[in-house]
């Protein structure tokens, strides 16, 4: 009898389970928009002037973007669909020592589901972007053919700057999943975590970046068009001023200077992968500076390196504090995948994307203005969906950013 | 075919029921009678299993082979540019100690060529819009197992008639290329019911009806270099766009019904209203490991019918059925957010609601006239007229899909008896069909009017549903008994339909088949 009560049991306990389920669906009521307010916490002091500050609500997975100018620290949206949101508020201050610093506070994914909610955003300053990213491939040429991702560089700001020394990284997870991995409670919302960190190289003077000059970093710096490689490649990638030199034997050490190796999975070495492929579904990258007098080393480290508590597997990440982050940029799928972000808002409140892999498209940023040397004044405000055009072919040095002195094409031209 | 295997017995039980009939002595003796007793069943018509009775209930037994073919560019936009069928079916009745036993089973395997669209649902238009698309035009092969049992019981305590029917469906499909789409379903029925004779002119009857279904479709990709665009349907054009290898979907769903009907017989006539509730909740979640509920349909259906039958004579029988239908789907979208917590909960519903709605109306007259002969008919002629309107909204950002049709049907059917031992017939049959759209719109006002879900998935089906067409049916049916054995009698049936309309995008489709069977 045993088996035949066991058997009710469970049939009643499915029969009542499916009745609620059955319920919740008849029951359910329709879809509304809702009405929310936003107040804006400025944590700065030595403030001289705010202006220009909005607050904006993307839902990408809809395609709905809300944008409203602030002309108070608090603000009321109405007819707001329901949905998860990105919400970012911008604005610039310029501090009583002359300095101008955007501002910038958002919430990422945000849930607004509850009509009259109230919602609190703190707001910070973040610096103006003097270096950035300006163009980046990362999907690959059919088919299947990887290696001719490069990152350009460029130096965005007035003031001859020296990449040595300067790190570049991915963030991990490298390709956008909406599984996020689970970092150490304590950290808070002050780091980033990279997979893997690669140093510019030079002893603090040799590489130096003139205003609207730009460096390119290439995964395998040669030229991508060639029989050998792959002929429908869009880019020739010998004239890179660097590259992620793996130690390949089938590809080779080209004459760009190698980017120093300087963690992955806890250790300085290159590891067994052949070559640095990062997401051809897109990554998330960023460029940092340790701030003088500080010191970055993530292997020995341990405040600065850690396990994803949410995973079994034993694979450690770097720490990347996220005042040193100079820019970053994430790339997914498509605009729907900004549920799955990586990137704090704070460094990159959007996302941007080719819409495919292996389709020889790359994103670059936008122009604002051009300098009086015909340079071009690229688009900074930290959110990659406004600030990259996507799609593009990829070139480098585009819209007349130039060539460094010292890049080893020009040197082999003089000698 | 692990599904099928696990239900071997009742696939067993339904096949045999289905060549019951050697247990009885046939009554039905040829396909224009076992037609013509299907036309005039009411129980046919209102569901109820303990109906059979008010029916005269003959035995027989029928088995038949089947293949056809369709083709033409006039289709909806996610079914095949042609099809072809081939498959048996068998049914059979039989009356023993006064309890009536119906079994049947039919198997299709179906070969679909360049179906669009479609990466989820062996049927995408069942009324479920919650299905993932890609750009891939692809075939698909498909194969439907659908087997039940009634039983009734007449008149205990001199009144009440009891009953039930038992119904099994399990059907798998394939889509042949990237995205791969690997999808099975299940449907299981058991519907009692009871009648209730006051006298032998007034019979009030009463049935119960749950079903529960379940699809799951598997999502995948042969080329794992090539990752491929999809989308993930919300319902009129509405969708989000992925890529890579689609997805996980499961679908799970229970019907709850109940129907009534009254039946007042009087001499050669007989009157019956019957009219009938259903509710059925059907959700959508993604993926079986850390489930995401990704939407679910509440569909509600009311019908009603009066059926009327007489013999004006003992030659001419006159039927005349009106119908009313109404169907009401509501669309429920799921706002998710996985856990990332320390929890690692899964994935979250934090809101829900309707969103979609798909309203669907249908009135119809359907009027023939019979010339009977013995034990079949000499001529038949059949007029119906059919009035559809059906409007689906997406509440906001709103889109909205409006059709009105009105179809009218004339056929005429000649049953040729000719002269010899075994009883030879031609049954010739034609029909005409005209379908008059008098208004319909589309209307998209989301935010992606460039997504082929909306440019040609969306728009090209309301063109479809808003075509005028014209067409007709022609069966040639021949059929005799055997020398040997008279209580059996074959056929071979031919048919040919096609549907033509002057709509810009569209031409033609037809369909050609033929039916080797027996019925003994």
């Amino acid at each position: 009898m045993k088996i035949y009560n066991y058997c009710f049991f469970v049939l009643t306990v499915a029969l009542l389970l499916g009745c609620t389920e059955y319920k919740d669906i008849v029951d359910s009521a329709e879809f509304k928009p809702i009405s929310i307010s936003v107040t804006n916490v400025v944590a700065l002091d030595n403030v001289k002037q705010v202006k220009d500050m909005t607050i904006k609500l993307d839902n990408y997975r809809e395609n709905i973007h809300i944008v409203k100018s602030m002309t108070e620290l608090k603000v009321e949206l109405t007819d707001v669909l329901p949905g998860l949101y990105n919400i970012t508020i911008d604005g610039q201050v310029i501090t009583t020592d002359g300095e101008t610093f955007m501002l910038n506070g958002s919430l990422v994914n945000y849930p607004l589901t509850k009509d009259n909610e109230a919602l609190t955003l703190n707001v910070k300053k973040s610096r103006l972007g003097d270096l950035v990213f300006s163009e980046i491939y990362y999907a690959g040429t059919p088919k299947y053919y990887f290696r001719d991702q490069f990152y350009e560089v460029y130096n965005n700001s007035t003031q001859m700057m020296y990449l040595d020394g300067l790190y570049f990284a991915n963030l991990t997870p490298g390709t956008a999943t909406d599984k996020l991995p689970q970092w150490p409670e304590e950290d808070g919302d002050l780091y980033c975590y990279a997979e893997r960190v690669w140093q510019f190289p030079g002893s603090g003077t040799d590489y130096p970046l003139n205003p609207g000059e730009s460096c390119v970093i290439s995964q395998f710096a040669a030229n991508h068009q060639l029989e050998q490689y792959n002929p429908d490649s869009p880019i020739d990638c010998s004239s890179s001023e660097f590259e992620f030199n793996m130690n390949n034997p089938k590809f080779p050490d080209q004459p760009a200077v190698n980017m120093v190796h300087v963690f992955y999975d806890g250790l300085a070495d290159l590891g067994r992968i052949p070559q640095y492929l990062t997401s051809v579904f897109g990554g998330a990258y960023v460029i940092f500076q340790v701030p003088e007098g500080a010191t970055y080393d993530p292997v020995n480290d341990e405040a600065l390196h850690t396990l994803d508590l949410s995973s079994s597997r034993s694979k450690v990440f770097a720490k990347i504090p996220i005042d040193y982050v100079l820019d970053a940029v994430e790339c997914g799928h498509n605009e729907t995948k900004i549920s799955a972000k990586r990137v704090p808002g704070l460094l990159d409140s959007g996302m941007t994307w080719v819409g495919n892999t292996y389709n020889k498209l790359g994103v670059t940023r936008k122009v604002v203005g051009v300098k009086p040397d015909n340079t071009p004044i690229y688009q900074d405000t930290n959110n990659s969906t406004e600030d990259f055009e996507r799609g593009v072919s990829p070139m480098f040095r585009r819209n007349g950013s130039k060539m460094p002195s010292w890049n080893h094409t020009l040197n082999k031209t003089l000698n | 075919m692990k599904l099928f295997i696990q239900n071997k017995k009742l696939l067993f039980l339904a096949f045999a029921l289905g060549l019951l009939c050697p247990v009885v002595r046939a009554q039905v003796d040829s396909f224009a009678g076992l037609e013509l007793y299907k036309k005039i069943s009411f129980s046919n018509l209102e569901g109820n299993p303990t109906g059979v009775f008010l029916d005269n209930p003959m035995g027989y037994s029928q088995l038949d082979l089947n293949l056809s073919q369709e083709k033409g560019d006039f289709h909806r936009s996610m079914e095949g540019s042609s099809i072809r069928d081939m498959g048996f079916n068998t049914e059979g009745v039989a009356l023993i100690n006064n309890h009536y036993l119906k079994g049947f089973f039919n198997y299709t395997n179906r070969s679909i060529t360049d179906e669009g669209y479609n990466a989820s649902l062996i049927d995408p238009y069942r009324g479920m819009p919650y299905g993932v698309v890609d750009l891939n035009h692809s075939d698909w092969k498909n194969q439907y197992y659908d087997m039940g049992v009634r039983w009734a019981y007449p008149e205990w305590f001199h009144k009440l008639s009891v009953g039930a029917d038992l119904n099994y469906q399990a059907h798998s499909g394939a889509k042949q290329r990237d995205v791969r789409a690997n999808v099975r379903s299940m449907m299981i029925e058991v519907k009692p019911g009871v009648t209730w004779s006051f006298d032998k002119h007034h019979h009030l009857g009463g049935y119960l009806d749950y079903y529960a279904i379940k699809e799951e479709s598997n999502n995948s990709n042969v080329n794992g270099y090539v990752s491929q665009e999809y989308y993930e349907m919300n319902g009129l054009g509405n969708a989000v766009q992925g890529i890579g290898s689609g997805r996980t979907t499961n679908y799970t769903g229970d019907n709850f019904g109940a129907g009534l009907d009254y039946t007042w017989i009087h001499g050669a006539s007989k009157w019956m209203f019957a009219s009938s509730y259903h509710l059925k909740a059907e959700k959508a979640e993604e993926s079986f490991s850390l489930p995401r509920e990704v939407g679910s349909v509440r569909h509600a259906i009311w019908g009603n019918s009066l059926k009327f039958y007489t013999d004006s004579s003992d030659d001419f029988t006159h039927l005349l059925e009106l119908k009313y239908i109404s169907s009401q789907i509501k669309g429920i979208e799921y706002i998710t957010q996985r856990d990332n917590s320390q929890t690692q909960s899964g994935w979250q519903t934090l809101y829900s609601g309707v969103r979609s709605k798909y309203e669907k109306q249908q009135i119809g007259v359907d009027y023939t006239l019979i010339a009977r002969a013995a034990n079949d008919y000499k001529w038949l002629a059949e007029l119906a007229t059919n009035y559809l309107s059906a409007k689906d909204t997406y509440l906001v950002p709103y889109s909205q899909t409006e059709v009105n049709n009105w179809l009218t049907k004339a056929t005429f059917k000649r049953n040729i008896h000719f002269s010899g031992v075994c009883a030879p017939r031609l049954l010739l049959s034609a029909e005409a069909v005209y379908n008059k759209n008098t208004s319909g719109e589309f209307e998209y006002g989301g935010q992606h009017p460039e997504y082929i879900t909306v440019s040609e998935i969306q728009q090209v089906d309301a063109d479809y549903l808003m075509s005028d067409y014209w067409g007709f049916n022609v069966v040639v049916n021949y059929s005799q008994k055997m020398k040997s054995q008279p209580t059996l009698s074959w056929y071979v049936n031919g048919y040919f339909n096609y549907k033509k309309t002057d709509k810009f995008e569209f031409n033609n489709r037809r369909k050609i088949g033929i039916v080797i069977g027996c019925i003994f």
